[in-house]
């Protein structure tokens, strides 16, 4: 499953860089000369940029403005704007259930498991990558199948696995009698901790690293960890920003498995928490936009927090050092 | 590509010869030891439980009876396991290669230099964090089909509409274009962040070298991203054909169960209809029809990233 | 390399201050004692049982009563009670895969089909001996009773009742098209032909319908059931081995639904307000159709106007005036631990204000029970033609399997309903389809 071609256009010869002192004399010609030009196409760009950007945030305005309207203005049609903005549904959303308890148990629990994932991952992704061990290829297909089958399937042993955590929760060392690891931060962290998804990620940017600064490195005689952990992982920002992102955003989403593993109120996550708003016959639209948006604010935290990382370039200077 | 291949034959220093081999192997060993045992213990060993679950009749209420291939033979007889299966290869196949590329566009879009472009970066990633609640709302009033926002825009412009959701034929069109458009910032993240990866100096040569920006796209940026390429079109298809929240929330499969997907009918059947074993043997065909699906995937994509 | 070593050291630290971050809030949780939710989602007492409740879609205001409740009779009683609000949607989920792990509330609620797969699978407790202590069983109304009796056996307690037999329809239409808002329609024709008067639409494009057919799989079959009792059928055999769809009766019934969409009367597509969970009749686009109480509440949160403007009639007669209903129950779980004071506790939901608050008046379910009544709602007269109706309620012929029988015979009603086949070919293929389901298909 190794790419080849990739691999070999790495080890680029040495000149090229040598270029530069005459590259931005080149530049600087060009910038004034293609002013117009330049300022056209970036109009061009921004203008793009706007359209999309519509497309996309639509809904989340949406229900923003939800969030601040009364009952009866919901269903005016497309965006518009409510006559008073009622920054109280926020209030009366927190106050109706125990939203900031179940905020808390979210947060805590998506950073845990996102954390978790970034070691796991990053450590099994890195082996899969750039360790040689009998079976890894094989391994590797095995870990990318359990991707192929759904979570419904899995969901009523994965539950019976958890309730019967031998001497967890009352269980004695069979896992008869209590209720394992059920209604605790144990069963809405620990058996998320595995992540395929994370391994494959992580594994196809580690083969985007050149070889080159690990293969010296190893000649120089610096261990395998020594190798992950200077050098693999410090490049690898943007992808750890990725899943740590991703990781953080599915365990907020998550409902169903939170929702049959958890019982007493003081354990519920937020989405389950959120979906008590859905009475019968109709839905408190506004109170549960209110909600919505505050258990967005997390997501949208550590995706500001992750951005910086993006753009976190590999430099490949450091090679002619 | 191993040390000794690169440097011919193998210097006689402290760390190398067997001993080397033995640490390396050992190292590996327990870099990846953590992640298999979680994955053992909670996801491989629930799937083979399942499907083992698959040869039983179990109605989750009482103890699972051992009824053979009893499940399968059932499957083959059923109308609606075989509708379900080509409504998720329509949606997978609608949505993948398309949403794929838009993503990609996305990414090299957003990786310009230009200012407060991380304000975009994060509107385009809004779908993603939008509750599916807000989405379907959205999405539900724009596909309305006598007063929705698309139809009073196809009338606009004097083309024929659509009753989209609410038909049969345009149903999972409707479906796909709504996933595509959700999905689109989560795949640029990622090609993104694959984009980083790319070396300025490469771009810098062949812009001396005379090439435009689609050739520098097209001979750069798309081989020294096919690992990425490679990682997401094959995610992404093995999520599409397990497409079950939009069709549950939006349509209910329906209607006549036009965008029933596999998933669907395992939910249906293990959480509604009691009957967990055919759920399970549902979820074992699944699992070989995606295996073959991203086998040929691997083949394909593979293809395009041998260039040079 | 400098600029690298820096970058590096950069990222290591903020994976040292993740993990700090995270052990720190891992030790403060630890530390934390769970405190009660809110208002008091548990009641402490000084020793006694411990009672763990599950209620689904109970409001806000109808969940402050409840914790209230709780703190009263767990002080009364000496019991610790603990519920766990639940919605609708997710509810069976959850308690299907609590019990096939072997672990389940003391109390849940059930829907209008959970009774026979529940009981026949040992899921819930038989209460005949609780409920022969008590004095105030035959309140009930009889379908209710029925329904949550299985071979015989008492196996749930209902706590509200539902049914959309009763008409609904827009003062203000019916006036525009020259009807007489006092006097509903009665019988099937008469409906159509209201309908056929109260309907406008250009084109194809309607701004209102005159009736309603909601096209959701599982609406289907429960609309074609009310015309079916109402034409004098049943859906299955006596002893519920065989399904009775393809007869005549079921030929009129289905006939009934095809016929608003074939006479032009509804779209193809059904009348939607094209928002979830708001009504198309609270959208203005309905004039006259069968619904249930929760319409009317639907109405009443999102569109006042047209409450004011709305009436009720009595259900529609064919050979029969009837319609069945829909009961939702409390079962106690058969691996309680604490049988006596769980089967108390239930009795005390069905007594006095938590009768009506929890079941009714919260969510405008109707009563299941003569004492709840009395509840605020029904105050209003036209919610008092949908209490002097139920007893033209019946209850439904359920069966084990019948999660899977439902939506099967809905898909044949859709599948006429949308002209995909016809009435006689629909009805065939939903007994075939019923009997294969039986039959452990």
């Amino acid at each position: 499953m190794t790419p080849t071609s990739t691999e070999t256009t790495r080890t680029m010869p040495r000149a090229q860089v040598k270029t530069q002192p005459a590259r931005s004399v080149a530049h600087a010609g060009r910038r004034i000369t293609h002013t117009l030009g330049w300022l056209l196409q970036t109009s061009a760009l921004y203008l793009l940029l706007i359209v999309l950007a519509v497309i996309f945030v639509f809904p989340f305005l949406w229900s923003f403005l939800t969030s601040v309207k009364s009952t009866t203005e919901v269903f005016d049609p497309g965006i518009a704007l409510p006559a008073v903005w009622r920054f109280d549904n926020y209030i009366q959303a927190v106050q109706s259930y125990n939203l900031l308890r179940y905020l808390f148990n979210s947060t805590f629990v998506s950073l845990v498991v996102a954390l978790a994932h970034i070691a796991l991952a990053s450590t099994a992704g890195f082996a899969f990558a750039r360790l040689h061990f009998p079976g890894r290829d094989l391994l590797f297909v095995l870990v990318v199948a359990t991707l192929m089958v759904p979570s419904q399937a899995t969901l009523v042993p994965l539950f019976i696995l958890v309730k019967e955590w031998p001497l967890f929760g009352g269980n004695d060392i069979w896992g008869n009698g209590g209720f394992g690891m059920l209604d605790s931060y144990w069963a809405l962290t620990v058996p998320l901790f595995a992540t395929a998804y994370g391994t494959f990620l992580l594994r196809q940017f580690f083969l985007t690293l050149p070889a080159d600064l690990e293969d010296a490195a190893r000649i120089d005689g610096t261990s395998e960890f020594g190798i992950y952990w200077r050098i693999a992982l410090p490049l690898s920002g943007p992808a750890l920003a990725t899943l740590a992102i991703f990781s953080f955003q599915n365990m907020f989403n998550d409902f169903v498995w939170p929702l049959v593993t958890t019982r007493s109120d003081v354990m519920k996550t937020i989405q389950v928490g959120l979906a008590q708003f859905r009475r019968e016959g109709t839905t408190d639209w506004t109170l549960l936009m209110a909600g919505t948006m505050i258990a967005t604010i997390p997501i949208l935290v550590i995706f500001m927090l992750g951005q910086r990382y993006f753009t976190q370039g590999i430099a490949l200077t450091g090679i002619k050092g | 590509m191993s040390a000794t291949s690169l440097y011919g034959a193998p210097r006689r220093r402290r760390r190398w010869g067997r001993g080397y081999m033995f640490e390396r192997r050992l190292a590996a060993l327990l870099f990846v030891l953590p992640s298999l045992l979680f994955l053992a213990i909670f996801v491989v060993y629930p799937i083979i439980d399942a499907f083992y679950l698959s040869l039983h009749r179990y109605d989750l209420l009482t103890p699972p009876i051992w009824d053979g291939l009893g499940r399968y033979r059932l499957l083959f007889d059923d109308d609606r396991f075989v509708k379900a299966l080509g409504n998720t290869l329509l949606f997978a196949v609608m949505t993948v290669p398309l949403g794929t590329a838009l993503s990609l566009l996305l990414a090299v879009l957003i990786n310009q230099p230009l200012r407060a472009i991380y304000i975009f970066r994060t509107a385009y990633y809004l779908p993603v964090v939008t509750s599916f609640v807000a989405v379907s709302f959205i999405w539900l009033w724009i596909y309305e089909p006598q007063f929705g926002l698309l139809n009073q825009l196809l009338e606009n412009m004097g083309l024929p509409t659509l009753s989209w959701l609410r038909d049969p034929k345009t149903s999972m069109l409707s479906i796909a274009i709504l996933s595509i458009w959700k999905n689109a910032g989560y795949n640029m993240i990622i090609f993104l962040a694959g984009l980083q990866g790319v070396p300025d100096y490469l771009y810098e040569a062949a812009e001396i070298d005379g090439a435009g920006p689609v050739q520098r796209f097209w001979h750069i940026t798309v081989p020294m991203l096919s690992p990425t390429t490679f990682f997401v079109f094959v995610v992404y298809f093995i999520g599409a054909l397990q497409m079950f929240t939009q069709s549950w929330i939006l349509t209910q499969g329906g209607p006549l169960d036009s965008t029933l997907t596999v998933v669907y009918l395992i939910y249906q059947n293990g959480f509604e209809f009691l009957k967990m074993g055919s759920a399970a043997a549902m979820s074992v065909i699944l699992f070989i029809i995606i295996a073959i699906v991203t086998y040929i995937n691997t083949r394909i994509v593979r293809y395009d990233t041998h260039f040079n | 390399m400098s600029s690298q070593l820096q970058r590096s050291r950069i990222s290591r630290r903020a994976v040292l201050q993740g993990l700090a971050f995270a052990s720190g809030a891992t030790v403060l949780a630890a530390c934390t004692p769970p405190q009660a939710g809110g208002d008091g989602a548990s009641a402490p007492s000084a020793s006694g049982a411990k009672i763990l409740a599950r209620l689904n879609g109970i409001d806000p205001p109808g969940q402050e009563f409840v914790n209230n409740f709780i703190v009263e009779y767990g002080a009364e009683n000496n019991v610790e009670i603990e519920i766990d609000y639940t919605d609708w949607a997710s509810s069976f989920q959850k308690i299907t895969t609590g019990l096939a792990g072997g672990t389940a509330p003391d109390i849940f609620m059930g829907g209008g089909l959970w009774t026979p797969p529940i009981a026949s699978k040992n899921g819930a407790l038989a209460l005949d001996d609780y409920i022969a202590t008590w004095d105030d069983w035959e309140d009930w109304y009889q379908a209710t009773r029925d329904d949550v009796t299985y071979n015989g056996t008492i196996y749930a307690v209902p706590y509200r009742m539902n049914a959309r037999g009763n008409i609904i329809y827009r003062k203000s239409k019916f006036e525009e098209a020259g009807l007489d808002p006092a006097k509903p329609p009665a019988t099937w024709e008469e409906a159509k032909e209201m309908a056929a008067q109260l309907t406008k639409q250009t084109d194809g494009k309607y701004e209102t319908a005159g009736w309603n057919v909601i096209m959701v799989v599982n609406d289907l079959t429960q609309q074609y059931e009310d015309a079916l009792y109402q034409a004098g059928g049943n859906y299955f055999s006596e002893d519920r081995t065989q399904p009775l769809n393809n007869t005549p009766e079921g030929e009129e019934a289905l006939q009934f639904w095809v016929s608003f969409i074939e006479d032009g009367i509804v779209p193809p597509e059904g009348m939607d307000s094209g928002v979830p969970n708001l009504n198309a009749y609270s959208a203005d686009k309905i004039a006259l159709f069968a619904g249930w109480p929760q319409d009317m509440l639907n109405t009443k949160l999102n569109a006042p106007e047209i409450w004011e403007d709305t009436l009720v009639g009595p259900p529609l007669t064919h050979k029969e005036q009837a319609y069945q209903v829909y009961v939702d129950k409390y079962f106690v779980y058969s691996g309680t631990k604490v049988p006596d004071e769980a089967a108390a506790l239930v009795r005390g939901f069905m007594s006095g204000d938590a009768a009506i608050m929890i079941g009714v008046e919260g969510i405008w379910g109707l009563p299941c029970r003569k004492a709840q009544e009395s509840a605020p709602i029904y105050q209003d007269p036209r919610m008092q033609v949908f209490l002097s109706n139920t007893q033209y309620g019946r209850p439904r012929q359920i069966v084990t399997q019948h999660f899977d029988v439902q939506p099967a015979m809905g898909r044949e009603v859709e599948a006429a309903v949308r002209g995909a086949k016809t009435v006689q070919q629909a009805l065939a293929d939903m007994d075939d389809a019923v009997t294969k389901i039986l039959q452990g298909g």
